[in-house]
C-alpha cells in the first residue's frame, strides 16, 4: 500500500503512435442527457465509462484508481517533472515543516507543523482516528503522533508529534487571488502539484444557508437588487435598491456579497444599509431558508470523477479557496505556497476533476486559534 | 491510425509495471445538466521503453512573468465570460464584440429554444438569440439582443500555438454560481489539430462553450469535450470560428456532432467535405468501429507524437512512403512547401490532402537532405 500516490514513480512510459492518414479523429459517440432535461430520449447512449461509474455508485477498482495515481505526465504537460524541478527552490523553506501522515500503515494525508514542539495539523476525514498515526519527514525520519482534537466543521485534525524540535510553518494571511500560481509541498517529491488560484476564497456550505431573496447585480455604489422577494421584501427592500453594506461590511462585488450572505444561517438577522435614490436606509433582514442549489446529478458526479479521485469529504467547508492543482486525496492536509514560498493555505480537499480546496487567510488563522494550540500563535505568526 | 473494437479500459497487468492501453480515449462534451456525449477517439497507445524529452520550463523570473500574465488575462477577460442557459441546462460562452456577439460550443445551443439567457459574472442577465452552429466541430454563436456596449475579449490565432504553450481556461464549471467568478485554470497545449486543441487545462460540465486564452488574453479555443484522463480536454480551435464566421453569423446550422443523431441537415459543411461521408453511427457507440473517410490521403508511415521532430518510426509495406524509398529514421522537414516542425504538423498537412494528390516531401537523412515527389495513397478499407 505504500506505493499509493506514487504518481511520479514511472517505471513505464507510454508513447502514442498514430499511423498517418487523413483524419486522425475517428469518432463514435453517444448522447445522453443529465438531470431533468428534455432530451432524455437518447439516454440509452450513456457512454460506457459514465454508466459504469453510475452503476457502481462511483466505486472504482484498485486498478482504475492506480491508473489515475500512476498516470504518466507527458513531456509537454504543466506538471512535467522538469517544470516542477525548476520551482523546487521556492518550497525549500517549507519542506522541513511538511510530513506524510502514515495511518494506519499507508500514506493517508499530508500534514504541516505549526509549533516547534511538534503540534501539527492535517486533514481529519482521511484518518482512521482509532488507528496508529505516524509522521514521515523525508526518507528516513518517521515519528509517532497522537490525535489531540478535531475541528469537524473545517475538517482539520490537530496532531502532537513525538517529543523533539520541529520547524513550524509561518502563515501568510493574505488571500490568494485568481491567477496566482500555487504549489503543493510534498515529502517524497518537493512539489506534488502545480496549480493556479481559480476563485477567491468563499463559503462552500450547501445546507442550511440563509436566504435573502434578491437577484444581485453590481452597481456603482454597491449591489443593486432585483426580483426582491421573501426575507428582503418582508424587511422592506424593493427592486432597484442598492445594498451598500451588510453587517457593516461594504459590498462591491456580487461574489463577495453572495459569499457574505451564505455565511449566515436561516433566522439570523442582518443589518443592511441601502441606498434608494439619494436616501440611505437601514433595514434588518431576517434570513429565510434556501433549498440546496446543488446541480449535482449522478451523471455530473460521474463526469467529475474522470481522471480524479475525490477526498472522503470534498465540500461544505465554511471558507475555502478553490485551485486547480490535481491533488490526490492523500496529498491533502499540507501546505500550499505561492511563488515567494509563503504558506498561503492548507490543502483541505480534492473535489472532482477541476477543483481542489484550501483553507486560507484569516479563516485559517481563526481555525488554528480555535484549536487552542499551546504555543500558537508564536510571535512570528502574530 | 488503427481503430480498435471498443475496449475502454487498457489491459493493465497488475503484477507488472507494464501498461498496455488499446483503443479508445473517451471524450465527453462538457455541458452540465444537458447533453453529454462520449466520443470514442481511437488512439492506439502502445507500451514503449523510456522516452523522456527535455522541456524548458523557465526560471523563477519567467514564472513570475507567467503568473502576472495569467492574472492580467483573468482581470481583462472574466467579465466577458458568460453562462448560457435555456432554463434546462447550463453552458458557457464568451463575448467577443461590444455589440454582444458570443462564441460558444455548438452543443450548448443544440436545444430548440429560440432564446437563451446569458448570465454575466457581475449578476447581469440578458436575452440572446442563437445564431449558427457547425456541429461537425462543435462551434456555435449567439447574439445578445440588448444594446451594448458589452465587456468583450479579443480573438486570437491558433497558428502560433505549439505543444507546451501555456494557456488559461475560464468557464462556469458546474453551472452558474453567483457566489464565485468563473474559475481560472491553467495548462498547456498538448495537441493542435485543424479544428481542435487538446490541453491539460482541466474542464468539466458547465464549462462547455467557455473560452481558452493565450497569455495575451486572446481567445484561441472554446471548451468542447473531455476524456477519461485529466490531460484530455478538447477545445474547438478559434480557426474553425474564423473560417466559418460568416456562415455562423448568418445563422446557418450544419453538420453533425461526432457520432450522434442530433444533426442539422439544412446546410453543408464547406470543409472538409469528407466529413459528410462519415458512416451512420452504430446503435451502440461503444461497439462502433467507424470506417475512416474513403478519400483520406495516406503516406504510409507511423510517427511518435512524443518526438520533437517528424521522424519516421515505421514505414508501412506497400505504401506510398515505401514505394518512393522513405526510410525509418528520416526526418520530414517540409511537406508540399510547408515547413514541418513536429509530428503533429505533418499529420495536419497530410490530413489536408486527398488520396491521389502529389506532394513534394523534403527529408533529412543523416547529413543528407533528400527531396521526394510522392503521390499519396488511399486508405485500404476492409
Amino acid at each position: 500500500m505504500l506505493s499509493m500516490g506514487c504518481r511520479a514513480a514511472k517505471s513505464f512510459q507510454l508513447k502514442r503512435r498514430d499511423l498517418v492518414f487523413g483524419s486522425l479523429a475517428v469518432l463514435a459517440a453517444g448522447w445522453l442527457s443529465l438531470g431533468s432535461c428534455l432530451h432524455r430520449t437518447e439516454a440509452q447512449d450513456t457512454p460506457e465509462i459514465l454508466q459504469r461509474l453510475q452503476d457502481n455508485e462511483g466505486r472504482r477498482s484498485q486498478r482504475e484508481l492506480n491508473e489515475i495515481r500512476e498516470r504518466r505526465v507527458g513531456s509537454f504537460e504543466r506538471e512535467n517533472a522538469s517544470v516542477l524541478r525548476d520551482l523546487q527552490p521556492v518550497v525549500s523553506g517549507v519542506r522541513a515543516s511538511t510530513f506524510e501522515v502514515i495511518n494506519p500503515t499507508y500514506w493517508a494525508a499530508v500534514g504541516a507543523v505549526v509549533t516547534s514542539d511538534g503540534y501539527a495539523i492535517t486533514k481529519a476525514s482521511e484518518l482512521e482516528q482509532d488507528q496508529p498515526i505516524k509522521a514521515r519527514f523525508g526518507r528516513d525520519k518517521t515519528v509517532s503522533a497522537t490525535l489531540v482534537k478535531v475541528d469537524a466543521e473545517n475538517d482539520i485534525a490537530l496532531l502532537k508529534l513525538a517529543e523533539g524540535t520541529y520547524q513550524p510553518i509561518h502563515l501568510h494571511a493574505a488571500e490568494p487571488q485568481p491567477g496566482q500560481i500555487l504549489l503543493s509541498v510534498g515529502v517524497r517529491e518537493p512539489i506534488m502539484t502545480l496549480g493556479v488560484c481559480s476563485c477567491e476564497a468563499r463559503s462552500l456550505l450547501q445546507r442550511n444557508r440563509g436566504q435573502i431573496g434578491v437577484v444581485p447585480q453590481e452597481a456603482a455604489d454597491g449591489i443593486a437588487i432585483y426580483q426582491v422577494t421573501n426575507a428582503a421584501y418582508r424587511a422592506g427592500l424593493r427592486d432597484g435598491d442598492v445594498i451598500m453594506s451588510v453587517q457593516g461590511r461594504e459590498v462591491k462585488k456580487v461574489p463577495e456579497f453572495v459569499s457574505l450572505i451564505r455565511k449566515y444561517r436561516p433566522g439570523d438577522e442582518l443589518t443592511v444599509k441601502t441606498k434608494r435614490g439619494d436616501t440611505v436606509l437601514d433595514f434588518t433582514v431576517k434570513l429565510g431558508t434556501v433549498r440546496s442549489l446543488s446541480m449535482d446529478t449522478p451523471r455530473f458526479e460521474a463526469m467529475n470523477m474522470l481522471g480524479s479521485i475525490n477526498s472522503q469529504r470534498g465540500g461544505a467547508f465554511p471558507w475555502a479557496m478553490q485551485h486547480d492543482s490535481p491533488l490526490l486525496p492523500e496529498q491533502c492536509g499540507g501546505p500550499l505556497v505561492n511563488l515567494s514560498g509563503e504558506v498561503v493555505g492548507i490543502n483541505i480537499a480534492r473535489n472532482g476533476r477541476t477543483a481542489s480546496y484550501a483553507i486560507t487567510g484569516e479563516h485559517l488563522a481563526e481555525v488554528l486559534r480555535n484549536l487552542e494550540i499551546p504555543g500558537w500563535p508564536a510571535a512570528s505568526n502574530q | 491510425m488503427r481503430v480498435d473494437r471498443a475496449n475502454n479500459h487498457g489491459a493493465c497487468s497488475s503484477g507488472e509495471r507494464r501498461l498496455e492501453v488499446q483503443g479508445f480515449v473517451s471524450s465527453i462534451l462538457v455541458v452540465v445538466t444537458a447533453f453529454v456525449a462520449v466520443l470514442a477517439l481511437a488512439t492506439p497507445v502502445k507500451a514503449q521503453s523510456k522516452n523522456t524529452l527535455p522541456t524548458t520550463a523557465g526560471s523563477l523570473d519567467e514564472w513570475r512573468q507567467r503568473e502576472a500574465a495569467v492574472q492580467q488575462v483573468v482581470a481583462d477577460a472574466t467579465d466577458a465570460v458568460v453562462a448560457i442557459t435555456d432554463q434546462e441546462s447550463f453552458g458557457s460562452g464568451v463575448i467577443v464584440s461590444p455589440d454582444g456577439l458570443v462564441l460558444t460550443a455548438g452543443h450548448v445551443i443544440l436545444s430548440p429554444a429560440r432564446e437563451f439567457t446569458i448570465l454575466l459574472p457581475n449578476g447581469k442577465t440578458a436575452k440572446a438569440k442563437p445564431l449558427g452552429k457547425n456541429l461537425n466541430h462543435d462551434a456555435g454563436m449567439l447574439q445578445i439582443e440588448e444594446t451594448g456596449p458589452w465587456p468583450h475579449v479579443e480573438i486570437g490565432e491558433a497558428s502560433g500555438l505549439r505543444r507546451g504553450t501555456w494557456v488559461v481556461a475560464l468557464g462556469h464549471s458546474g453551472g452558474y454560481d453567483l457566489g464565485r467568478r468563473p474559475p481560472v485554470r491553467i495548462g498547456r497545449i498538448l495537441q493542435t489539430e485543424r479544428d481542435a486543441l487538446t490541453t491539460d487545462c482541466p474542464i468539466i460540465g458547465g464549462d462547455s462553450g467557455g473560452p481558452l486564452f493565450n497569455l495575451e488574453g486572446q481567445v484561441i479555443g472554446i471548451h468542447s469535450s473531455i476524456g477519461e484522463s485529466i490531460a484530455e480536454n478538447r477545445h474547438v480551435s478559434v480557426q474553425t470560428f474564423l473560417r466559418d464566421w460568416d456562415r455562423l453569423k448568418a445563422g446557418e446550422s450544419w453538420g453533425q456532432l461526432p457520432g450522434t443523431r442530433s444533426n442539422e441537415s439544412d446546410g453543408e459543411d464547406a470543409a472538409p467535405p469528407r466529413r459528410e461521408r462519415r458512416p451512420p453511427r452504430e446503435p451502440n457507440p461503444g461497439k462502433a468501429n467507424p470506417a475512416p473517410p474513403l478519400d483520406s490521403a495516406v503516406l504510409g508511415v507511423e510517427l511518435d507524437l512524443q518526438d520533437q521532430v517528424a521522424i519516421l518510426r515505421v514505414i508501412k509495406p506497400d505504401s506510398a512512403a515505401e514505394r518512393v524509398g522513405l526510410r525509418v529514421g528520416d526526418v520530414v522537414e517540409s511537406f508540399n512547401g510547408v515547413a514541418i516542425q513536429s509530428p503533429q504538423e505533418l499529420i495536419d498537412q497530410i490530413a489536408a490532402k486527398r488520396a491521389g494528390d502529389s506532394v513534394k516531401v523534403v527529408v533529412r537523412r543523416g547529413a543528407e537532405r533528400i527531396e521526394y515527389q510522392i503521390i499519396l495513397g488511399q486508405l485500404q478499407t476492409k
